[in-house]
């Protein structure tokens, strides 16, 4: 009980995610943002009965709270334009907590929605948004951060224990995965990638059939996504290790978002990985690029002084 | 006092991790048997990550017959590689393409599903039972069941689009879905076999 109490506390002490949480609140709102944009056109088709997408759901549970569908379906774009509304907010930190969790919710509303255009990535997503509902993620890229010391240790705990939740939600998701694909016949005698590689809808480039093709490149990447799937929820957890994992997960994040035609999946997975680096690291690489970009720029009007 | 707080949270927050582990799993006699918990549980945090586990060992097309009543002429569409085309051509930003793509696809695999699940609805004794007396085969049950569902619903609305985009007259025809797998050959004849085809859907001819 002691040592609990104690491993808590020590959460309590310092938001050990406080740049990456920030990261990854700005990155959220503008992947949001950008998948909205690119819907606009045609939300009617996807969140209404106008199109020819026929409707799954008539009545959407929110937390305990069930309400019609139609109530947001005949309204689709005030909905929208309040989504966005606070997207906005949230990207700049405006209204901090109560922000995220407003467009948590509404992401899970469009999710329900329309279940049948989501991916591993938007289940992703929506963990990461509730997880982000609880964090201070506001001291970086934020117009206003919390002030003082209100509630500090609580906003510590909750960052921390969030930050850590997306760690172990992306450790989850390999392993289930990993231990899903050993289950299966095509994964386990190496050849699920001609499988995927062949299949029309993920098609992503013209080099998918030749590299099906290959024996070498089908045996490889099979056991290779299988063998990192089952490793790196365990390896990850040692700080030696990272340096060489992350690299490879995001090879293959890459790799399936490029041959697929996953990008905002993958994407997803990608800056997932980065919650592995410790505050400090991410701060080093931050204030190294922000000294590099004046640098630059102090070069760039010098040079343009100089001209004049 | 605080620290009984942090701790609360913090067992909250075990809690959580400890549920989502248990009901993430695979299905095992612990989580099967825990009906109610896994009905709260996936109401609030339902999630799947058996990512291609397995990948699908067949491409599916989608044929719509428009036979008109009169003439009793065929046209026939097949819906799926038109998108997939244009999802290829306009990758990455495909955002249009993929959404319809996942739409029908998602119809597919629904529709799919549920065939398989009521044949072994149908295949069960007691339901064999029941139906004795009736003179409609279990197949044609099949495909009654399938027809009323949201999956072929959005398939119908589809092909009226389609009827629409080529100038039928929607009056005139009537119009039957059929669902097919073309099989990936096994790794080995890869280079010596073409996919073969099989029906995996047809439906009636209904009005549009």
């Amino acid at each position: 009980m002691k040592k609990i109490n104690a491993f808590v506390m020590g959460l309590t002490v310092a938001n050990n995610y406080s740049f990456y949480l920030s990261c990854c609140r700005v990155f959220a709102c503008l992947l949001l943002l950008k998948q909205v944009a690119f819907s606009w056109q045609f939300l009617p088709l996807l969140y209404t009965d106008a199109g020819y997408l026929a409707p799954m759901h008539r009545y959407i549970s929110e937390f305990f709270i069930s309400f019609d569908a139609s109530l947001v379906r005949d309204r689709i774009y005030t909905f929208f334009g309040v989504y966005i509304l606070f997207l906005i907010l949230l990207l700049f930190g405006v209204g901090k907590n109560f922000s995220a969790i407003v467009v948590f919710l509404l992401y899970d509303i469009t999710q329900k929605l329309c279940p049948q255009i989501l991916n591993g990535g938007d289940n992703f997503l929506r963990f990461i948004l509730l997880y982000l509902a609880f964090a201070d993620s506001f001291r970086y890229f934020s117009i206003s951060g919390y002030e003082g010391a209100r509630f500090y240790k609580l906003r510590c705990l909750a960052s921390n224990l969030a930050g850590m939740s997306i760690c172990m939600h992306l450790c989850l998701i390999y392993f289930i995965s990993a231990i899903h694909k050993i289950h299966a016949d095509v994964w386990f005698s190496g050849v699920a990638t001609y499988y995927t590689f062949n299949l029309e809808r993920f098609n992503g480039t013209p080099f998918n059939t030749s590299l099906a093709n290959s024996a070498v490149f089908v045996v490889t990447t099979t056991y290779g996504t299988l063998l990192l799937e089952l490793l790196y929820p365990i390896l990850i957890w040692t700080r030696a290790l990272r340096k060489y994992l992350i690299p490879v997960a995001i090879i293959l994040h890459a790799g399936i978002g490029i041959f697929m035609m996953l990008y905002d999946f993958q994407l997803i997975f990608i800056f997932a990985q980065g919650f592995f680096l410790s505050n400090q690291q991410w701060l080093k690489i931050y204030h190294g690029s922000l000294s590099a970009f004046s640098k630059l720029k102090h070069l760039t009007t010098g040079r343009q002084a100089s001209a004049a | 006092m605080k620290s009984g707080l942090y701790i609360a949270v913090f067992l909250l927050f075990c809690t959580y991790w400890l549920a989502t582990i248990f009901f993430v799993a695979p299905a095992n006699p612990l989580n099967i048997s825990a009906d109610i918990g896994r009905e709260i549980f996936n109401t609030h945090f339902y999630q799947r990550w058996s990512f291609f586990a397995p990948p699908p060992t067949y491409n599916q097309r989608v044929y719509i017959i428009f036979k008109n009543t009169t003439t009793k002429h065929k046209d026939v569409f097949e819906a799926i590689a038109p998108i997939v085309l244009a999802k290829h051509e306009k990758a990455p930003f495909n955002e249009y393409y993929q959404k319809m793509d996942y739409i029908l696809a998602s119809s597919l695999i629904n529709i799919e599903g549920n065939v398989k699940l009521l044949h072994d609805v149908f295949a069960s004794k007691s339901m064999q039972s029941l139906f004795k007396e009736k003179d409609t085969s279990v197949k044609e049950r099949i495909v009654n069941d399938i027809e009323k569902t949201s999956d072929f619903r959005t398939l119908i609305k589809y092909a009226r689009k389609i009827a629409d985009e080529n100038g039928i007259n929607k009056n005139d025809v009537s119009c039957q879905v059929i669902i097919t797998k073309v099989y990936i050959p096994q790794f080995v004849d890869r280079k010596l076999q073409k996919g073969k085809e099989e029906i995996a859907f047809s439906s009636h001819p209904f009005n549009l």
